[in-house]
């Protein structure tokens, strides 16, 4: 090896030496480096030591109580989009709301069996409040968004500050649709942002990121309405997030998972 | 669907280390590996089936963890560490040293170095994977990783950590 070439040996491969992460020829690349580089042949030692250590540290049997418990949740009976039984409150009170899918007998995703007192309308209102700012403002031929894709970094952070939460307009692109703009709406009881998306038809796809307060047992569903618009609803820890669209049901779960991994 | 379940399954026990690692204590990683488990129960429809798994339940435990450390900013306490140390009592003298002292040069460093730290060596995740769960940039997880390790370097080269074992400090 020349000197230039070991000259290219960065920390980041040093790193990634010590992770188990490079391929063989560049795994024999770094070992060349070492051998002329004490400095770094003496950090990447400690940094292995540390490796050890902590895998030791952890390394420990887990505990038979915690994975019992998760097998229990695993193994329940049909708990497609439905939450389990456990030890903690917000999950109590989530375990007095049983869900089924109903599916297509019922026309929409999930229905409650049991609606407890204040929680399920308020899941409800949420949901409306998407498709009818989806109703107002994709079909608005003039002002369907206050700030548009070309200020977005404008309209970002313009939204994550009412929000009060940094909020990324999430990339639909993926799914053929492009960032057509945003607007600040009101939910409820707190702001909410709407962004608008447009597919090469014109058909437009709105994003709807609430501030409203949904216990967190408000898990993924999906709703569809008799106008042809579908919609997909989950919570994320303070925030509440819906894709509505006039698209079928696997596009709509398609760009709420884009959304998710993008937002979280 | 059954293989949604039988893979979160075949993942408890890497789920349960890593939480232990971010945790530091047996019955936390009990809680937050049931609390993981059961919103990605909720969240069968946000995930690509065929996809791996265990970065996509992570990211999850990621973000209860943060959530709860907010909510509750914890200090390290004696209690901590015994939880997790008790169950190596068999090991050597030496080696609980070593250990505790590893375990409490952990703690010092900032979360976001912790959490880059272990989801790497413990969670066993590569950068890709780290840099997504984590959900920074993957110069960020690099960054973050270079830091933390010249920190515990410097740290357990001293010995200083092992006063704070006694002190029991944060």
């Amino acid at each position: 090896m020349t000197q230039n070439e070991a000259n290219t040996i960065g920390t980041d491969l040093l790193h990634a030496y010590v992770d188990n992460q490079l391929d063989r020829k560049d795994r024999t690349r770094v070992e060349t480096h070492l051998r002329d580089n004490p400095e770094a042949a003496a950090d990447v030692a400690a940094w292995q030591r540390q490796n050890e250590s902590m895998r030791e540290l952890f390394a420990d049997a887990p505990s038979q109580e915690g994975i019992a418990a998760a097998r229990a949740a695993l193994s329940a009976p049909d708990k497609a989009g439905m939450v389990s039984l456990s030890p903690h409150p917000a999950w109590r009170m989530a375990a007095a709301v049983t869900l089924f899918i109903a599916g297509a007998a019922l026309g929409f995703g999930l229905r409650p069996t049991v609606l407890p007192s204040q929680e399920m309308p308020l899941l409800q209102l949420a949901i409306n409040d998407a498709f009818s700012a989806h109703r107002v403002y994709a079909a608005d031929p003039h002002r369907p968004v206050e700030l548009r894709a070309n200020e977005e970094e404008l309209l970002v952070n313009w939204l994550s500050r009412r929000i009060g939460t940094p909020l990324a307009a999430p990339n639909l692109s993926g799914q053929g649709y492009d960032l057509v703009g945003g607007r600040l709406l009101s939910g409820d009881d707190g702001p909410a942002a709407l962004f608008m998306y447009e597919g090469a038809a014109g058909d437009r796809v709105t994003v709807f990121v609430s501030t409203d307060r949904i216990e967190e047992f408000a898990s993924f569903r999906f709703e569809a309405r008799d106008d042809g618009l579908q919609a997909a609803h989950w919570t994320e820890d303070e925030l509440q997030f819906a894709v509505v669209g006039p698209v079928d049901r696997d596009t709509i779960r398609a760009m709420a998972i884009a959304v998710y991994e993008q937002i979280i | 669907m059954a293989s949604f379940n039988a893979n979160i399954e075949e993942a408890l026990p890497a789920l349960w280390r890593f939480a232990l690692s971010l945790t530091g204590n047996r019955a936390e990683a009990d809680d937050l590996v049931q609390d993981c488990v059961e919103r990605a129960l909720t969240r069968r429809m946000l995930f690509i089936p065929g996809r791996p798994i265990r970065p996509w339940l992570m990211k999850i435990m990621v973000n209860i963890h943060r959530n709860n450390r907010r909510s509750t900013r914890q200090t390290v306490d004696d209690e901590a560490l015994g939880g997790l140390l008790d169950p190596l009592a068999h090991a050597r003298m030496e080696d609980r040293m070593h250990l505790a002292d590893t375990f409490n040069a952990l703690r010092t460093l900032p979360d976001e170095q912790r959490e880059a730290l272990l989801a790497v060596v413990v969670g066993g995740l590569d950068y890709q994977d780290a840099a997504r769960t984590l959900d920074i940039p993957i110069g960020t997880l690099m960054s973050r990783l270079h830091r933390a390790r010249a920190k515990l370097k410097e740290q357990q080269g001293s010995g200083a950590t092992i006063v704070s074992i006694a002190g029991g400090s944060s």
